[in-house]
């Protein structure tokens, strides 16, 4: 029996030296990712994710008119909708705990059959265009079990974003563990809770990123399997965004805008005047997708537009709101689902910590080009947070996540690449770095989002399942759930930092 | 160094699968016992809540009771008595037997519509009610047939029999125990009741059928 874990061993350790497939490390970090998502999806309570009222209402008549589902109402601008979905039914609905954070979620688990039976019109539905592609497709997960459909479909986000992701990571070549290691620091805690909810702002993040990177790689990519996926991607992803959110296009434009650039001017250029085919392929690209920015009228944010509205006196929001709309990528403000807790203050150091590593650990290997370009997409997430306070929209972080997203793959992608015949090697101080502080600031983030739902967060203590209230009927605990998900995360990045400066040795 | 690692890994995975099996052993959800409402509106949907969504899964034996403010019962004749049902609650309780399962079921779906074919020849019951007359808790066993619900007034109008001579209530005594005293339904003669409950025989689910 020694003998055989002595063999084991043995054999597992000739594999991490470089025999075991790499597709095997690839379908472990897929499954710790789903483990990730999983922990997350099952964390908060249904109707904890930001409007959620507003969504749900959307997806429960997503489908027209249902029984017991969504009905005719008096009014032509109101439906009838269960009780339950309703934000101002009371305790008679999944918004029962919102707003006190020292209340468990537990009431969803007590609505009395008048909440699920009984339907109330509301306003607060979706009536126009947007995002009329989500919610149908969650639409096909209603059922009369509520919690059990908002289950199912918060699944069904996390299947969508890995597969949009997949395209880009397939078509990535050996820059994919960068660009893998750069998702990960990026989506912690934010992403993380916005992605396996039932917000059109998962789609929306994974989406506009993904058409993004695609655009990146269909200009970087040397291999034409790549270009091939990356050209699927991107329409997939197009296809799926249209209308998702009134602010979509402009996202889409630019997102892919920076990737393009980072695609065509970050590459391995070897100068040339002679107009290949190639070449003529990516100027009409670049045209096509000009051609789109006067379609969507961007030209309308003239310079003058801009300078006019910093001199209106509204300074102060461009100093305040913009760097908190920053913070929150790091969970250092209130964005986790209902607005009464955020994540503890931990989680803002460790991940500023880790963040800065990562950006100090790749730079250095960054064409120049491509810093300026990240900067470009840096900025834009300032100035546009400035605009969205200024339109009363306000500073939410996951609107412009996919730009923050995509600006770290952009630099990991180029860092992968190497600049002056030197290659991306992170130091393992670095590393280690990077490891502690994104693993901790992910789990104290899930630890906080499990304990204000199961106890509420005047209750301390390490331990999830002490006098824990857990509204879901099946599956694990919630200490499980935490475990699961912690110990899932450090794997995976565990194995990216590994795989990071393997790749590029 | 590569044997120290991989005895780390194995332990950690050791030490990670005795934390989530304590963590699971160690764990009583208070809220487990607790039975949230889901409320399936259409008949076809019942085989499927309560026998899960295999087409080929064995049926199972679901128990009805309805409540209501205020019932009455008239003679019409032949035997046959009508009853209305006023001021019904929202929804009907479906329960399994040999489960304490509850499913609230509305009555703005298609229960009442298709109730003849469910219950073929009618339905046995108990009508549990306090008599307005003496003020008494009551058991009529009885049969019910051709329900007409009244969304609007939340009424329920129902044609109703005495149990015949080769008909036993013995089941429904099993299913719905009571100390309450038995009464039979008087011929000729109109009752009236308050808070009253209509204790429905079990229906099998295979009897069912699924919507196309």
């Amino acid at each position: 029996m020694t003998s055989r874990v002595a063999r084991l061993a043995e054999r597992l350790a000739k594999g991490f030296s470089g025999r075991l497939p790499r597709i095997f490390l690839g379908c472990l970090v897929l499954l710790c990712a789903v483990a990730v998502f999983g922990s997350w999806a099952l964390s908060s309570p249904p109707g904890s994710g930001p409007d959620d009222e507003y969504h749900l209402s959307s997806i429960w008549c997503s489908h027209g008119y249902r029984i017991q589902y969504c009905e005719k109402s008096e009014s032509i601008y109101e439906v009838k909708i269960p009780l339950q979905l309703h934000r101002n039914g009371g305790p008679r609905t999944l918004f029962c705990y919102a707003g006190d954070s020292r209340i468990s979620a537990r009431c969803i688990r007590e609505l009395d059959p008048t909440a699920v039976t009984k339907l109330e019109s509301s306003k607060r539905f979706n009536l126009s265009r947007i995002a009329a592609r989500f919610y149908g497709a969650n639409g096909y997960l209603v059922s009369a079990n509520t919690n059990a459909s908002i289950l199912r479909m918060r699944f069904l986000q996390i299947a969508v974003s890995l597969v949009l992701v997949g395209f880009v990571i397939s078509s990535s070549g050996e820059r994919k563990w960068a660009i893998l290691l750069a998702l990960f620091v990026g989506i912690v805690p934010v992403g993380l809770f916005t992605i396996s909810s039932t917000n059109p702002s998962s789609w929306a993040i994974t989406g506009v990123f993904t058409a993004g990177a695609c655009a990146m790689n269909f200009f970087k990519s040397t291999e034409r399997r790549h270009r091939i996926i990356a050209a699927v991607g991107f329409i997939t992803a197009l296809l799926l965004m249209r209308n998702l959110r009134a602010d979509i296009n402009l996202m889409l434009s630019f997102c892919v805008s920076l990737g393009v650039a980072t695609g065509v001017l970050g590459g391995e250029t070897k100068a040339s005047l002679k107009i290949s085919r190639a070449k003529l392929r990516r100027y009409g690209f670049v045209l096509l997708l000009g051609l789109i920015f006067f379609h969507l009228k961007v030209h309308t944010l003239a310079p003058q537009f801009i300078i006019s509205s910093f001199l209106g006196g509204r300074f102060y929001s461009f100093v305040s709101e913009s760097p908190l709309l920053f913070l929150g990528f790091l969970g250092g403000s209130i964005q986790l689902g209902s607005p009464d807790f955020a994540p503890p203050s931990a989680v803002l150091i460790l991940m500023g910590v880790g963040l800065a590593v990562f950006i100090g650990a790749v730079l250095r290997y960054v064409s120049p080009a491509v810093k300026v370009i990240a900067s470009v997409g840096t900025s834009l997430i300032f100035i546009l947070a400035y605009f969205y306070v200024d339109g009363a929209i306000g500073a939410v972080s996951r609107y412009l996540m996919a730009i923050y997203l995509l600006v770290l793959v952009m630099l990991a992608s180029s860092s992968a690449l190497g600049i002056r015949s030197t290659t991306l090697k992170i130091s393992k101080s670095s590393r280690v770095t990077i490891f502690i502080a994104i693993s901790l600031a992910q789990s104290l983030s899930l630890h906080q989002s499990i304990r204000r739902y199961v106890t509420g967060t005047n209750f301390s203590g390490w331990n999830l399942n002490k006098g824990a209230e857990w509204w879901w009927t099946n599956g694990p605990s919630p200490l499980s759930v935490w475990a699961i998900g912690s110990i899932s995360f450090a794997v995976a990045i565990f194995i990216i930092l590994q795989m990071t400066n393997r790749a590029t040795k | 160094m590569k044997r120290v690692f991989i005895a780390v890994v194995i332990s950690f995975a050791a030490i990670t699968t005795s934390f989530i099996f304590w963590a699971e052993r160690n764990f009583d959800n208070p809220t487990s016992l607790v039975q949230t409402p889901v409320g399936y509106w259409r008949v076809s949907d019942i085989k499927k809540l309560f026998d899960g969504q295999q087409k080929n899964s064995t049926g199972s034996e679901i128990k009805v009771s309805l409540t209501a403010q205020i019932a009455g019962v008239d003679y019409l004749d032949n035997g046959v008595f009508l009853m209305f049902m006023s001021g019904l609650s929202s929804f009907s309780t479906l329960t399994k037997v040999g489960s304490e399962e509850e499913m609230f079921f509305s009555h703005q779906g298609d229960l009442f519509d298709k109730w003849d074919d469910i219950y073929v020849g009618g339905a046995k019951a108990l009508l549990v009610a306090i008599n307005a007359d003496t003020l008494k808790p009551e058991v009529y066993p009885i049969v019910i047939y051709t329900p007409d619900f009244d969304s609007g007034q939340s009424q329920l109008v129902v044609y109703v029999r005495a149990l015949g001579p080769d008909e036993s209530a013995e089941q429904l005594f099993n299913l719905y125990p009571t100390k309450l005293p038995v009464t039979n339904l008087k011929l000729f003669d109109s009752f009236n009741f308050s808070s009253a409950v209509l204790l429905v025989e079990p229906f099998s689910t295979n009897a069912v059928q699924p919507e196309n």
